[in-house]
C-alpha cells in the first residue's frame, strides 16, 4: 500500500501532506526532513525511485513541485509512478493549468481531489471524468449551502 | 501544515463536524484526518458523529465520514462501525459502496480475525454492476490472500479473475478508463498480483494463467509507455512467481533483455529487478547479460547500484563468490553509502562466506578483513559463530596453525583493535598456544597485558583477554601476571575480578605447569543423583 503522499516546494516546504499509515507528529516530522534532504536537488536523469528505510519512494518533479510518494516495497514501482502522474492530470484538469499557486490557495480542493482518487492507501478510481464529476457535485452543493448562509446571515 | 502545532484548533476542527451545514462539516471532516494524532483521546468526541453522519441521506456527509473513518479508526472502536459500514456495502450510490469497502479493508488491516466476517460480503461485491467497485474490492482480495491460510479458500475465484483481465486487455470497460492508450492499467497490475499469489506453488491453477499472462504481455509491451511498461513489470512479478513453465519463462526472459538494454533508467531498474527474480529460477539468463550488470554497478546512480548489489547476492555460487565478497568490501570501504546499507552488505557477506568459501583459509582471511574494515557493523553472534567453526577445525594442523598465525599478525601489526577480532584472536591464541613459536610467545603476552588497559565497548573483552593469559601463562606465575592480578582484582567489573582470582589461584597453588587436554565427557546419565529425588 502507500503509506503518504507528499507534495515539497523547491525550497524544502511541504504544500501537502497525506499520511496513509499512523506515524506520530515527532516521526512525520523526522520523515520529511529526511525526505526533503533526499529528493530535493536531485538530478532528473537518475531513477524516479530511492530506498529508505523499509520503503520505496517514488519522486517526481512536476514544473517546481516534488511529488513524493512512500510505498511498500513489494508494490509496483513503475504504477506508483502514475498514481502521481494521474494526480498531477487530475490537479490540471480541475484547476485549468495547475501551477504552484493554486495548490497554496486551494489546498482543501486538492486534498478533496486526493480523497476521491485515494483512500487507506489504495487507488479507488481511475476514470479522470468520475472523479471530477464528484468533485464538480461536490462543489454545486457547497456552493449551495454557502449562498444559504449567507442570505440567512443578512 | 506549514509545519506549526495546530493543536489549539482540534477541538474546533471536531466543532464544526456537529455543525448542520455540510460545508463546514466536509472542513471538520478533513482537518481532523490530517492533523489528529491517531491515539488523541479526542477521538471518541467524533464517534458519535460519524455514527450519525454515516446514516445521513446527504450522500456527500456518508462520503466524507467514510474518508475521515479511513484513517482516524483505531482498534480500540471499529466494532461500534462494523454493523453500520457492512449495510452501506448495499448503498446506492456507488461512490459510498467504493469507500466503504476500503473502510472494511482497513478495518481487516487493524483486526486480522474479521477476515472470515467480511470474505462473503467482499464476494458479492466482486459481482457489482458497477465495474469500479469490483477493482476496489480487489485489493480487499489482496490484502486477504496475503495471509496464507486463506488461500485455499479462493482458489475457485482463479477463473473469474482471468475473466475480468480478458474483458479489459479486449477493451470491454468504458472508454474513460483509458489512461495513455493503456486500459485501466491499475486494475490490470492489481489483478496480476493477485493471480501471482493464487498462482504460486501451485501447477493447477498456474496453468489456468499461462495463456491469459502471455496475451497481457504483448498488448502491454506494444505500447511503449510507462504504464504499459508497469503492467510489463507486473507481469515478470507473476510470471516468476507461479509454478513455472518453459514457454512464458522464456518471453519473461526475452523483456528483461529489452529492458536492461533500454536507455532510461527507470527501466534499467525494472530490468535488474526482474533478473533478480529470473535468476531465481534459472541462473543462466544472468550469465547472458553480465556486461550491462557490471555497467550498471559502475553507474552514478545509488538506486541502480544498490539493486545491482543484491543481483549479485542473489546471483553468487562457489565459482564466482572471491569475486562478488571483494566487490562488496570495496563498498563498505567506500564512503558513499549509508549506514543501513552498509549494514546490509555486512551481512550478506557473512551468509554468503559461510555458504559458499571455498576453503577454511579464504574464509578466515575474510572474516578478518570484515572486522578490519566493518568493525562498528558486526552483529555480536558473529564471533560465536566464528569460534563454533574454529572448534571444529580442532583436528585440523594445518588450518590451525594457519588461523593462529593469522590472529597473532592481527596482534602484532594493529593498534587499536575493535572489539570483536579482540574477541576472538585472545580465544584463539590461549586455545592453541602450542602452535605458537615459543619466542613469539612472550611478545604476544605482553601486547595481550597491554591491551587490558585499553578501553573497549564491551565489557566481556577484557574478560576474554584474561582468560587467554591465564591459558597462555598454564599456572606459571610471571611477573606480568602477578601485576595483572593486582591491578584488577579490585576492578569494578566483577566479572574481571572473578577471572582476577581463578588467575591468582592457578598461578599459586598449582606447583607444577598445567597441562589442558580437552576431555569432555558429557554426562547424561544422572543416576548417581537419584538418591536425592524425591
Amino acid at each position: 500500500m502507500i503509506h503518504f503522499i507528499l507534495l515539497i516546494s523547491r525550497h524544502g516546504k511541504i504544500r501537502c501532506s497525506k499520511y496513509f499509515s499512523t506515524y506520530s507528529n515527532k516521526e512525520r516530522e523526522k520523515l520529511q526532513k529526511e525526505i526533503k534532504g533526499l529528493t530535493i536537488g536531485r538530478n532528473s536523469k537518475l531513477c524516479n525511485f530511492l530506498e529508505y528505510k523499509e520503503m520505496i519512494l517514488v519522486a517526481k518533479r512536476y514544473a517546481s513541485l516534488y511529488f513524493v510518494l512512500g510505498q511498500d516495497k513489494e508494490e509496483n514501482e513503475l504504477i506508483s509512478l502514475e498514481v502521481l502522474q494521474f494526480f498531477v492530470e487530475i490537479l490540471d484538469k480541475y484547476f485549468k493549468n495547475v501551477c504552484e499557486l493554486d495548490i497554496i490557495f486551494n489546498f482543501h480542493k486538492a486534498y478533496y481531489l486526493l480523497d476521491e482518487m485515494l483512500v487507506a492507501g489504495h487507488i479507488i478510481e481511475t476514470s479522470k471524468k468520475q472523479i471530477l464529476r464528484v468533485i464538480a457535485n461536490q462543489d454545486e452543493i457547497m456552493e449551495d449551502a454557502l449562498v444559504e448562509t449567507e442570505t440567512r446571515s443578512s | 501544515m506549514f509545519g506549526c502545532d495546530a493543536s489549539f484548533a482540534y477541538i474546533h476542527a471536531i466543532n464544526s463536524i456537529n455543525c448542520g451545514n455540510v460545508v463546514c462539516k466536509g472542513v471538520g471532516y478533513l482537518t481532523c484526518a490530517l492533523c489528529l494524532p491517531s491515539e488523541s483521546p479526542l477521538l471518541i468526541l467524533l464517534v458519535a458523529n460519524l455514527q450519525k453522519d454515516l446514516q445521513s441521506t446527504n450522500y456527500l456527509e456518508v462520503s466524507s465520514a467514510l474518508t475521515a473513518l479511513s484513517k482516524l479508526v483505531n482498534i480500540g472502536f471499529l466494532h461500534a462501525f462494523s454493523d453500520q459500514i457492512i449495510k452501506l456495502l448495499s448503498h446506492g450510490v456507488e461512490i459510498i459502496r467504493k469507500k466503504a469497502i476500503i473502510v472494511l479493508n482497513r478495518f481487516m488491516k487493524l483486526n486480522p480475525s474479521l477476515i472470515q466476517d467480511f470474505s462473503n460480503h467482499f464476494r458479492r461485491t466482486l459481482c457489482d454492476i458497477y465495474d469500479t467497485v469490483m477493482a476496489v474490492t480487489l485489493n480487499s482480495f489482496a490484502q486477504i490472500l496475503s495471509d496464507e491460510n486463506q488461500l485455499p479458500i479462493y482458489k475457485d475465484l482463479i477463473s473469474s479473475f482471468v475473466v475480468i483481465l480478458k474483458q479489459i486487455i479486449d477493451h470491454r470497460h468504458h472508454r474513460h478508463f483509458d489512461y495513455h492508450r493503456m486500459h485501466r492499467p491499475w486494475l490490470q497490475t492489481k489483478l496480476l498480483e493477485i493471480l501471482g499469489i493464487l498462482g504460486e506453488n501451485d501447477k493447477r491453477a498456474s496453468e489456468q494463467m499461462y495463456e491469459i499472462l502471455s496475451e497481457v504481455m504483448r498488448r502491454a509491451d506494444d505500447t511503449g509507455v510507462n504504464a504499459g511498461y508497469a503492467i510489463v513489470y507486473q507481469c515478470l512479478k507473476t510470471i516468476t512467481k507461479i509454478y513455472p513453465n518453459q514457454t512464458i519463462i522464456e518471453n519473461a526472459a526475452h523483456l528483461v533483455s529489452r529492458l536492461l538494454t533500454a536507455e532510461k533508467k527507470n527501466l534499467k531498474h525494472t530490468g535488474i529487478t526482474g533478473l533478480i527474480s529470473i535468476v531465481k529460477i534459472n541462473p543462466i539468463y544472468a550469465i547472458k547479460h553480465q556486461l550491462v550488470v557490471v555497467d550498471c554497478l559502475e553507474d552514478s546512480d545509488d538506486t541502480l547500484k544498490r539493486k545491482t548489489l543484491t543481483l549479485l547476492y542473489k546471483m553468487t555460487n562457489t565459482t564466482n563468490v572471491t569475486v562478488i565478497i571483494d566487490k562488496f568490501t570495496g563498498i563498505i570501504k567506500s564512503a558513499s553509502f549509508d549506514i543501513h546499507f552498509k549494514q546490509e552488505i555486512d551481512g550478506k557477506i557473512t551468509e554468503l562466506a559461510e555458504k559458499f568459501a571455498p576453503d577454511s583459509k579464504w574464509y578466515i582471511q575474510t572474516m578478518n578483513t570484515m572486522f578490519e574494515v566493518a568493525s562498528e557493523l558486526i552483529k555480536p553472534n558473529i564471533v560465536n559463530g566464528l569460534i563454533k567453526l574454529i572448534e571444529e577445525w580442532r583436528e585440523d594442523d594445518d588450518i590451525i596453525e594457519f588461523t593462529v598465525t593469522e590472529y597473532s599478525k592481527i596482534l602484532q601489526m594493529n593498534e587499536n583493535i575493535p572489539d570483536c577480532p579482540m574477541q576472538v584472536a585472545p580465544w584463539v591464541i590461549g586455545e592453541f598456544s602450542e602452535y605458537l613459536q615459543s619466542e613469539s610467545i612472550g611478545s604476544i603476552m605482553d601486547l595481550l597485558c597491554k591491551s587490558l588497559f585499553k578501553s573497549f565497548d564491551d565489557p566481556t573483552t577484557k574478560g576474554w583477554i584474561f582468560t587467554a593469559l591465564q591459558k597462555i601463562s598454564k599456572g606459571v606465575p610471571s611477573d606480568q601476571c602477578r601485576d595483572l592480578i593486582s591491578r584488577f582484582s579490585t576492578s569494578r567489573n566483577e566479572d574481571l575480578q572473578q577471572r582476577c582470582y581463578e588467575l591468582a589461584g592457578t598461578c599459586t597453588k598449582l606447583p607444577i605447569q598445567l597441562n589442558f587436554k580437552r576431555n569432555f565427557n558429557i554426562i547424561t546419565n544422572f543416576k548417581f543423583l537419584e538418591s536425592y529425588e524425591q
